[in-house]
């Protein structure tokens, strides 16, 4: 059932839409092999597993420096699990990760230090990822101190340096979360994720809770910051509009599973897969003279606990056929970079 | 066309007739008296709602477009708040003069209301169909036979499967998606005339989003029900609404039939807001060399208990001059049937042409 273990997806600047002409020279910032994460289902006194929650269950893909990956998805198809077990946030069922090359998975905490500081992430809300006593200034430079980076007065002037980077006034560094808005919180969490100087960083829906004026502020800095520093983003969020003007390169899961990969363009102009087709139909277009059929699926997304046989997306997909509920497919390139999982496209 | 209709004095909106609309807001202001003072959350708004008419009210948090929507059906925690004046008439009568009892009698019936979060509206220890009796047994004076089979027939009509099921089970029991359906069957299980949706589809997911929106339009042309769309996604709107205000700081800064709207936006504000969103380029067939930045709105909106003396955009506001910032600019029509607030839209955007 767990297949798509070969379905190594290896972004070329194929179809070249979105090139970033990255450095083929050098291992890709990050590499994910058959990413693999189930939780265990416990009940009653014994605590015994009554199931697992296949959460990622066989995710491949690669991300190099300067490269946007949108990963997106809707609600519980394991997409936000993706990018904590990348930092090992939670522990990966299986599979392999590599940072520049080094393989990170099996190493011990003390081990894995070093890479900790090449990948950092931006969470959604910063109004719960901010510590409420501790000052902004000692938010953004406490990365630098676990690391045991520069003296304290190295690290002020460092933490100065971030803030105005990021668009704060210095002023700002004693002030504490509470007296910052949304918008300026969501700076200081970039800041702080910038402080190790980091090679890639997952940003799990990092402008999902702003207002839409602000959230145009956090874009255009994390399209700056990318620039400047040849940063590698794992993008991930449920917003397809945000998601296609910040991303190079797009994966779309659903329970667990990549079920198509391509550069921006191929994507969003030549779908395959019947999921990501209606997911893009939904999204509503601010643009009144526009009219478009709308491809409105039935039902819910089916539990990561019990996912349907064969293909994940039976249940829903307009298109699916007796072999779609026994034989699960694969995600097999066709063409241009293009993967798709799906018997019949 | 040329800006002459922006010289044409005009009186206050609503702009037809009154016997057309179903629904008159008039000067609406619900202020919170609070430590910090007066807290003007929503600031003389008038608007007027069509039957079958779909009114979306757009705009960021702290905008007021929440609370103008508990103002309507004065659900207005007093204190702090207060509706301290304005009228509101829903087929000629003014709710603001009613007194509780009889504002019960429309609450639910004349007017139903749904939220963004259905979790927390719904009551999480009573069965979905008693929920849906509960209106019927109060308002239409059912027994308590029909009641449950009319709410049967009422998860029937919202599109959930197994309705004779899924009435006995709770809301935990529900996805996300069946409980804003199960909501949509509470609200419209008396055929409200009025249906104001806050955020509706907010919390839930671009495919089910798509659904509870087709299910509102599709129920709206069934029922007759006039919708109030309480949102802050453009798109949304674009595909759901037929006329748009758009508000800030508690006041109505632009209002148009929503073509006219995206075609043409008058108020700087508006314009921001537009050119702030990722577009969907692609999508709409429209190839860019290289990636553009989004255009920002620098600046935060202001608290609304320190309001500018001027225009309330006016710090934000890339247009602004002396007098932006001493005088709130008056709400006038610019062109036939679109409003907006600023004293410089038509030496600015005044000559645009479609």
């Amino acid at each position: 059932m767990h297949d798509g273990a070969e379905s190594g997806v290896t972004p070329g600047t194929a179809n070249g839409a979105a090139d970033s002409s990255p450095r083929h020279n050098r291992a890709p910032a990050l590499e994910v092999r058959d990413l693999k994460k189930h939780f265990a289902v416990k009940k009653g006194l014994l605590q015994k597993t009554i199931g697992h929650v296949y959460a990622v269950d066989g995710v491949s893909f690669t991300i190099r420096e300067g490269e946007t990956l949108g990963l997106v998805g809707e609600s519980g198809c394991g997409k936000s699990t993706v990018g904590r077990a990348i930092l090992r946030l939670v522990e990966p069922t299986s599979g392999s990760i590599k940072i520049e090359g080094e393989e990170i998975t099996g190493l011990s905490k003390q081990e894995l230090r070093p890479y900790r500081r090449e990948m950092q992430i931006i969470f959604q809300d910063p109004f719960s990822s901010l510590d409420p006593r501790m000052s902004a200034g000692d938010i953004v430079g406490e990365p630098l101190k676990v690391h045991g980076i520069g003296n304290a007065a190295e690290r002020r002037e460092r933490v100065a340096e971030l803030f105005a980077r990021v668009g704060l006034r210095q002023a700002q560094m004693d002030s504490f979360p509470h007296q910052f808005s949304g918008g300026q919180r969501q700076r200081i969490g970039i800041a702080r994720a910038l402080a190790l100087n980091p090679k890639l960083i997952i940003g799990d829906e990092p402008v999902s809770a702003l207002d839409v004026s602000i959230q145009a502020q956090v874009i255009n800095l994390l399209m700056d910051l990318q620039q400047e520093r040849g940063l590698g983003y794992l993008f991930i969020s449920h917003n397809l509009a945000v998601v296609e003007h910040i991303s190079h390169y797009i994966a779309v899961m659903y329970l667990g599973r990549i079920v198509e990969y391509a550069d921006k363009r191929t994507l969003f102009t030549s779908p395959r897969h019947p999921y990501t087709e209606a997911l893009l139909s939904a999204v509503p277009v601010p643009d009144p003279s526009i009219k478009r059929n709308k491809i409105v699926l039935d039902g819910d997304v089916p539990s990561p606990m019990k996912p349907p046989s064969g293909c994940h997306f039976h249940t829903r997909c307009p298109i699916a056929q007796e072999r779609c509920k026994i034989e699960s497919p694969v995600l097999r390139d066709v063409g241009n970079g293009q993967k798709v999982s799906c018997h019949f496209r | 066309m040329t800006t002459t209709s922006a010289m044409t004095p005009q009186p206050v909106p609503p702009k037809v007739p009154a016997t057309e609309n179903l629904l008159e807001v008039t000067d609406l202001r619900t202020y919170f008296f609070t430590r910090q003072g007066v807290v003007k959350a929503v600031d003389g708004v008038d608007f007027a709602l069509k039957p079958k008419e779909t009114l979306a009210i757009v705009g960021e948090s702290g905008c007021g477009k929440s609370i103008t929507a508990l103002s309507l059906l004065r659900l207005i925690p007093v204190p702090p708040g207060r509706i301290i004046s304005g009228s509101i008439k829903l087929d000629g009568v003014d709710l603001l003069g009613l007194g509780e009892e009889e504002m019960r009698r429309i609450r639910g019936n004349d007017i139903s209301m749904i939220f963004q979060e259905p979790m927390t509206s719904l009551n999480p220890v009573m069965t979905i169909g008693r929920q849906i009796a509960e209106v019927l047994l109060l308002h239409q004076g059912m027994s308590t036979k029909e009641a449950y089979a009319r709410a049967v027939e009422m998860l029937r009509i919202v599109k959930i499967p197994e309705p004779e099921q899924r009435v006995k089970e709770y809301p935990h029991q529900l996805s996300g998606g069946m409980r804003q359906r199960a909501m949509i069957a509470i609200a419209l299980a008396c055929n409200p005339k009025v249906l104001i949706a806050d955020e509706p589809t907010t919390a839930l997911d671009v495919t089910i989003q798509a659904q509870i929106l087709n299910l509102i339009v599709e129920l709206q042309e069934r029922l007759g029900t006039a919708v109030v769309l309480i949102t802050h996604d453009l798109g949304v709107v674009a595909e759901t609404a037929q006329r748009v205000i758009v508000m800030y700081a508690g006041r109505k800064v632009e209002e148009a039939d929503v073509g006219e709207l995206f075609a043409r936006p008058m108020h700087p504000y508006t314009r921001g807001l537009m050119a702030s969103i990722p577009r969907l380029d692609l999508m709409r067939g429209e190839e860019k060399e290289g990636v553009e930045r989004l255009q920002e709105i620098p600046g935060i909106v202001p608290a609304l208990s320190a309001l500018p003396p001027g225009c309330a955009f006016a710090p934000r506001c890339p247009h602004a001059d002396d007098r932006c910032h001493a005088e709130y600019p008056p709400y006038e029509q610019k062109r036939s049937g679109h409003w907006a607030a600023c004293w410089r839209s038509d030496e600015l955007f005044g000559g645009v042409n479609a």
